[in-house]
């Protein structure tokens, strides 16, 4: 079942791009929280789990792939989506071979982008 | 006696005695003295017993009434067995006569004791003085086959040490009260002694030299003629000493007789022939003189000595005389053939070496003249085709051909005339010069060099040498080069668009996101919002356009099709070090291979796997800069991995080797150690080797000095 606003949490280095997904989100019916690091993103999973977390996947420290295993050792289920401004075709595989609900390369459409966490989201209901 | 078996009889050590004797800083004569080994002791006893034997043969040749024998040889046979020994044996041979000499006398003899000594002593002495006067004047006499030896063997053997000699002896029998005649004795001692030295030493320096020189064979007509020479010279000398009777008026004139023989065996047999002749002869006339029979009977018996020494000891001398001449002129004569062939000889290999070469050779004089070519420049046409330069030949005035050339428009005819002026003025000792030509084949690469002659009267060398596979081969290096260069800016603008596509791609991102946003939020109602709608909605057309251009930048420049084959990975490595040879030299990198050869084939795309290594090569050339020049030392391992499946490379240097923590990071793009590198090399060398499902890595020497970077490429089917 999915919530009426379901919450996403947008973890990207850069905070024009955080913007103008968070506000894209927003206007698509989502509740948005940014993050400008993975870190902080797990700082944030203590009080609050968001029902689906778009993750880019070069940041400095720590990447989108590192963040994914974290969450898995720590056995956090999550709907993740890793987003990417450098597409490489292994890479998607990878990402996916290690539990990522959808892999997409930016830039990114709305429609697609809310398709994509919709379904993320369902898939991890009806799994759980 | 006492003196020497004293000195024998030393009551030093063996070992002691033979240091302290064998020191070098003694001087030779010093050294007089060692023990000797079995083969000398051996030797020893042999001259001892043809010593024993001489003097009972000289015994039996003795005058009737006189100490005094007419053949007296045993001090020149011990003298010859000195010359022969090494000097610290010298004590054996004469320790060894004295019981050959003593025992001879006393119980053959039955000579009174004195005498016998006297003798012996007379005898040694006499060797001695002729060896040490002949080591002193004559060293390293072997044969007396020069003029210039021949009179100071003659003057020491002859005359010196029997002079010495026999006063010595003469004084000790006086006092001895042996006699009374004091210079008769000194005379008849001096030259039966000389005789027999002047014979028998050369006859036995003679000998040895021949079993030295290891050609033993006696040719049948050379012993067939010594036969003869033998058998006439005894029958003459028999004819006059001993069948001639008393004193007549013919034994005067028949003294002469067989000379024609001595002459004969002097002029065909040399002074070996000489010496045994005269010693047949001398011992026929000795046997008449003693016997009162042939031209010296009827004298009294000390007159008939001297007379009849006199007269051999001339013989001798005029003959040994006339044969060293003789082989004096055949040896002058063999050398100068020998060295006519070895002019001939060098002449030839000249001449051949000069044929041989490929490249084309003109020598001239210093006026420009043709004094030699070789056959390749009689064949070859010049590299001009100009008629006058065509077909040269010795003689010919090469220089002033040239310079009509010249006049006559041929540009490389003018620069050769200047080049030749050049190094025959001594402006220069070697010009060059480089031309091409077109022909059926192609184009055609020649060098022609310009050398001075080396040689006083001067002179100049030109050589054409064909260099068009040079040319080709350093054509082929740079096109190839050109190549590698190509593919790394390729590589480069291929890891560039990664970084810039990225740094376009967020911007788009956002851009994307917010027009995305905006047509959300805008209300429907609002004036103008359909046209602010058509605005936002083609700037997501457009954002999206972007970024597919960039995609598609992206794949076209990124590391593009890999064209796999089988490589030998050890050719690679020849290849790029035939490719960076020029840098290495340049930078004083010596380099150092040990390629495994079951590491050759290996499945990968050749001109990226030339790339990869040329890549790490320059770095660790690069690595080494401040290391002084013998330090620079490169090494390129390859080998098979320990599981086998693949083959690993590693070129190490011997730098100042990476920190522990950069050791993963400089393989990142844009991270470099170098004052003015990109920091991209590295980032793509492992891009490409992981694109063939190798691995790169770098670590440090376990030796704490340089870096290693291996990498690993999968075998070949």
């Amino acid at each position: 079942m999915t919530p009426a606003r379901p919450l996403i949490a947008v973890v990207d280095d850069e905070e024009s791009v955080r913007r103008a997904l968070a506000r894209m989100l927003s206007a698509s019916q989502f509740e948005t929280e940014v993050f400008a690091s993975g870190a902080e993103f797990l700082d944030a999973l203590r009080t609050r789990t968001p029902d689906c977390a778009i993750l880019d996947y070069q940041m400095p420290g720590m990447n989108g792939r590192d963040i994914q295993r974290q969450l898995a050792r720590a056995q956090i289920r999550l709907p993740l989506i890793v987003v990417t401004a450098h597409d490489q075709p292994a890479l998607r595989e990878q990402c996916l071979a290690d539990g990522a609900a959808a892999y997409l390369a930016k830039p990114l459409l709305r429609e697609q982008l809310v398709s994509v966490i919709l379904d993320a989201i369902r898939q991890t209901a009806a799994n759980s | 006696m006492n003196r020497v078996s004293g000195v024998l009889s030393s009551d030093l050590p063996a070992e002691s005695r033979r240091g302290a004797l064998s020191s070098p800083a003694v001087g030779p004569w010093a050294q007089a003295f060692a023990l000797p080994t079995p083969r000398t002791l051996l030797t020893a006893v042999i001259v001892a017993l043809v010593y024993a034997a001489a003097a009972r043969l000289g015994a039996a040749m003795a005058f009737p009434g006189l100490p005094l024998s007419a053949l007296w040889l045993p001090n020149a046979i011990l003298l010859g067995a000195l010359l022969l020994a090494p000097r610290r044996d010298w004590w054996v041979y004469l320790a060894l006569a004295l019981p050959a000499h003593v025992g001879v006398q006393l119980l053959l003899l039955d000579m009174p004791l004195a005498r016998a000594v006297i003798g012996y002593l007379s005898n040694v002495g006499n060797a001695l003085v002729a060896a040490v006067g002949l080591v002193a004047f004559a060293p390293g006499l072997l044969r007396v086959d020069r003029m210039r030896v021949a009179a100071i063997f003659m003057a020491v053997v002859g005359l010196v040490a029997p002079v010495v000699a026999s006063v010595l002896a003469a004084a000790a029998l006086v006092a001895a009260n042996l006699t009374t005649a004091f210079w008769p004795t000194v005379v008849e001692r001096s030259l039966t002694n000389a005789f027999a030295s002047l014979t028998v030493v050369p006859l036995m320096l003679h000998g040895a030299a021949w079993l030295r020189g290891g050609e033993l064979t006696i040719r049948a007509d050379r012993a067939a003629e010594a036969a003869v020479l033998a058998i006439a010279l005894t029958g003459l000398s028999v004819a006059v000493f001993v069948t001639t009777g008393t004193r007549t008026n013919l034994s005067a004139a028949l003294l002469y007789a067989p000379y024609a023989i001595l002459l004969w065996a002097a002029v065909r047999f040399g002074v070996a022939g000489v010496c045994s002749s005269v010693l047949l002869f001398g011992f026929v006339a000795s046997w008449g003189a003693l016997h009162q029979t042939g031209p010296f009977a009827g004298l009294s018996p000390s007159d008939t000595a001297i007379s009849l020494q006199v007269f051999l000891v001339l013989t001798c001398v005029s003959l040994l005389l006339l044969a060293v001449a003789l082989e004096e002129r055949k040896h002058l004569q063999r050398v100068g053939a020998v060295s006519e062939s070895e002019r001939r000889q060098a002449g030839m290999l000249h001449t051949a070496v000069l044929a041989s070469l490929h490249e084309q050779i003109v020598v001239l004089d210093q006026a420009g003249v043709v004094i030699e070519t070789n056959h390749s420049r009689r064949r070859a046409v010049e590299p001009a085709g100009r008629r006058p330069l065509e077909d040269i030949r010795v003689g010919d005035r090469y220089l002033d051909a040239c310079t009509a050339a010249a006049a006559g428009g041929d540009q490389t005819a003018a620069e050769l005339a200047a080049c030749i002026r050049d190094v025959l003025g001594g402006v220069s000792v070697q010009r060059h010069l480089e031309l091409s030509r077109e022909s059926a084949e192609g184009l055609l690469w020649y060098e022609l060099s310009v050398e001075r002659l080396r040689r006083p009267e001067g002179g100049a060398v030109v050589t054409r040498t064909d260099i068009t596979a040079r040319k080709q081969a350093v054509a082929q290096m740079r096109e190839q080069r050109s190549q590698l260069t190509h593919l790394g800016r390729v590589a480069v603008l291929g890891e560039l668009s990664g970084a810039f596509a990225h740094e376009l791609v967020q911007p788009l991102t956002s851009i994307l996101g917010n027009a995305e946003a905006a047509l959300q939020v805008l209300p429907p109602a609002a004036p103008g919002s359909s046209e602010i709608r058509d605005m936002l909605h083609d700037i997501i057309k457009d954002d999206v356009r972007a970024a597919e251009v960039i995609q598609r930048l992206r794949s076209m420049l990124a590391h593009g099709e890999i064209h796999r084959q089988t490589v030998d990975l050890n050719q690679v490595v020849h290849d790029v070090l035939t490719l960076a040879r020029g840098d290495l030299v340049a930078r004083s990198v010596s380099v150092d291979t040990q390629l495994d050869t079951r590491a050759d084939l290996v499945l990968a795309d050749p001109v990226q796997l030339q790339q990869v290594l040329l890549n790490l090569i320059m770095n660790a050339s690069d690595a080494m800069v401040g290391n002084p020049p013998g330090e620079r030392r490169l090494s390129i391992v390859t080998r098979r991995s320990e599981e086998g499946h693949a083959i690993e490379c590693a070129v190490a240097d011997r730098g100042p080797g990476v920190r522990a923590e950069d050791l993963e990071r400089i393989f990142q793009p844009f991270v470099t150690t170098k004052k003015h590198g990109l920091g991209l090399g590295l980032a793509i060398c492992r891009s490409i080797v992981e694109a063939h499902g190798g691995r790169l890595w770098a670590e440090n020497s376990h030796s704490g000095r340089g870096a290693i970077f291996r990498f690993t490429a999968s075998i070949g089917p």
